[in-house]
């Protein structure tokens, strides 16, 4: 009895410090259910209630752990989507051409679903002071799909790194991370990404520090530096760009700080500060068949200034807001370090290609605000009971991004503007069954040359609305299978050419599993 | 035991400081089997939540949870409810009066 009384002290510190525990007893874990200390090797507090791996290789969520003990854990996700889109007949065809079938669909705008075979296996090895991490990625979609996601970068390692995470020193919390890893920010949905990801997501061979100091028992501090680089493959090297991550000639610095206060692990602000330093050495014309247009022996530079701003409002979902603002010089010379912007970004190159225009040089302003509200129908309609998704439920994630070019040297995208929204609900019907409801939709000014050399300028817009059926084998679990079928409206001004329409009908097979 | 005697919303979780930080699949994966902006754990508003949390993770190490009769979780809960100033029915807090003590 007296031991059930000292571990019951653990979670409540005023009875803590009238009882005093008997030193046999083993120091509180960070990985067990009721303490406010984020997770050492462990999966996050939140994580859903998942079983043991198979074989008892890794023990299940809350297991409380001996906090020197090494621990090696596999996680990691497999995943495959297939899409087929139905083809309309060019204006041009003869009577007796039939519709084809093409995939990947004839699409533009975003597309609901990761395209294309793939997965990750994530190892992890360590103890709560100091872990090991490996995830080994593989995108198995061919080159055919490039453009859509990063498509055809095959098995690689990105993430190799190991991390620190000392004693507290009173209320501070220190984290050391170095290695080659990903590190997102600024996204307004839960887990770090959301509807339309971070505003400011980085990579790179590098470190970071990172400190948590509470103020007093409500309010923490979070501070953090870190750099990036993502070395150039040398033009001058016979074999070439051994993947998608360096590129030939160009070289990037990131050196990027975050500072924010959070109140009772409800309110959240955050300053998010990154400057990309690209360094071009390129001598030869024609380096890069996805970036002929950088200038020869002309550096580059990309700033991002964003403002994080979320309200967990249990039982009412989540909401986040991030206004952002990036700044262009000669961006085309910034590579990959900041991988995801304003979509995906590729350092400054696509940045400057979907934004700033082609006739900009990479040179321009872009400004954005990000918002997302997330919520589960079921727990509003519960509260004040518990809901934990083990039910019937409909959760719903709703995004919209405007964005505005606020100065480019291309006057076809100086001052213009545009959007992105989303919207997702799902319908959780049974333990096994759910209906998927998606909504996708691009807006921007465009211009265009037409066919007498005319400059043309209108609204490019995209939306597809999705309807799917999903299978999971419980509540929870992180397993699907999906059916869906999409529906693709777009403005004349996208959908331009009679004798090339893009397809309007996809239909999706996929599935993924996570463990 | 009024708010804030006990954690509900954890510190937040360093979405950095996970491996799939790289893998959207993998994060849109957790996001969809959990609702949104809901807590790791629910808040305790009665006795009997506190009674549902402590009879199933209670006493350490987890091995060990649940291990005790239902007659001491129940003590426990008195206890800490009193140690805490929380007024209790007489007799103190039963299965049939648990939900109706609010915290």
């Amino acid at each position: 009895m007296t031991g059930v009384l000292a571990a019951l002290g653990l979670l409540t510190p005023g009875l803590a410090q009238a009882q005093s525990a008997p030193e046999s007893l083993p120091p509180a874990s960070n990985g067990i259910p009721g303490s406010p200390a984020p997770a050492g090797v462990n999966l996050s507090p939140e994580a859903p209630p998942t079983p043991p791996a198979p074989g008892g290789r890794a023990p299940s969520f809350g297991t409380s752990a001996d906090p020197d003990a090494w621990v090696f854990r596999i996680g990691g996700r497999i995943s495959g989507f297939g899409q087929v889109g139905f083809g309309r007949r060019p204006k041009d065809a003869p009577a007796n051409r039939g519709t084809a079938l093409h995939t990947p669909p004839l699409t533009v705008g975003r597309s609901p679903f990761w395209a294309g075979p793939g997965g990750a296996l994530n190892f992890q090895y360590g103890t709560q002071t100091i872990q090991a991490f490996v995830s080994l990625e593989a995108s198995l979609a061919g080159k055919e799909w490039q453009g859509y996601y990063a498509s055809d970068h095959g098995p690689r390692i990105r993430t190799a790194y190991v991390a620190l995470s000392p004693e507290p020193l009173g209320d501070l919390r220190l984290r050391f991370q170095v290695g080659a890893f990903p590190s997102n920010y600024g996204a307004p949905g839960p887990w770090g990404w959301g509807v339309f990801g971070p505003v400011l997501a980085i990579h790179g061979y590098g470190g970071t520090a990172t400190a948590n100091y509470d103020l007093s028992a409500s309010k923490r501090l979070f501070l953090e530096y870190g750099v990036a680089a993502v070395p150039e493959v040398d033009e001058a090297q016979a074999r070439g760009t051994y993947s998608d991550w360096p590129e030939a000639g160009l070289s990037t610095i990131v050196h990027h700080a975050h500072a924010g206060l959070s109140i009772q692990n409800k309110y959240f602000a955050k300053l998010h500060l990154a400057r990309a330093d690209g360094r071009n050495m390129r001598r030869f014309l024609d380096d890069d068949p996805k970036t002929v247009e950088v200038e020869h022996g002309r550096d580059g530079r990309m700033d991002v200034a964003a403002l994080e701003l979320r309200w967990v409002a249990d039982p009412y979902g989540q909401l986040g807001v991030t206004p952002v603002y990036w700044n262009f010089k000669n961006a085309l010379s910034v590579h990959d370090g900041i991988w995801w912007g304003l979509d995906w970004t590729a350092g400054g190159r696509e940045m400057t290609n979907k934004f700033l225009g082609p006739q900009s040089n990479g040179t321009g302003q872009i400004a954005a605000v990000s918002t997302e509200y997330d919520f589960s129908l079921k727990r509003m309609l519960m509260h004040p009971r518990p809901f934990d998704g083990n039910g019937p439920d409909l959760r719903v994630a709703l995004a919209f991004l405007p964005f505005w070019t606020l100065k480019s040297q291309d006057p076809s995208y100086d001052r213009s503007h545009g959007y992105y929204l989303g919207a997702t609900f799902e319908h959780v019907m049974l333990s096994w069954l759910s209906a998927s409801y998606q909504l996708y939709g691009e807006s921007r000014e465009g211009a265009t040359v037409d066919v007498s050399g005319k400059a043309k300028r209108d609204q490019w817009t995209t939306y597809n609305a999705t309807v799917g059926v999903i299978l999971h084998s419980s509540w929870q679990s992180q397993d699907r299978l999906l059916l869906a079928y999409s529906r693709y409206f777009y403005s004349h001004f996208t959908d331009s050419n009679p004798t090339a329409p893009l397809d309007r009908d996809v239909l999706t097979l996929g599935g993924s599993v996570a463990f | 035991m009024g708010d804030g005697a006990l954690p509900t919303y954890p510190a937040e979780r360093d979405v950095n400081a996970d491996p799939a930080a790289g893998d959207p699949e993998l994060l849109k994966l957790h996001a969809q089997t959990r609702p949104a902006g809901a807590p790791w754990r629910d808040p305790f508003r009665t006795a009997q939540d506190l009674y549902r949390y402590v009879s199933q993770n209670m006493p350490l190490p987890a091995d060990k949870a649940g291990s005790l009769s239902a007659k001491e979780y129940w003590a426990i809960v008195n206890f800490m409810l009193v140690a805490h100033g929380v007024q209790i029915p007489a007799g103190g807090v039963t299965r049939d009066n648990a939900s109706s003590v609010r915290l």
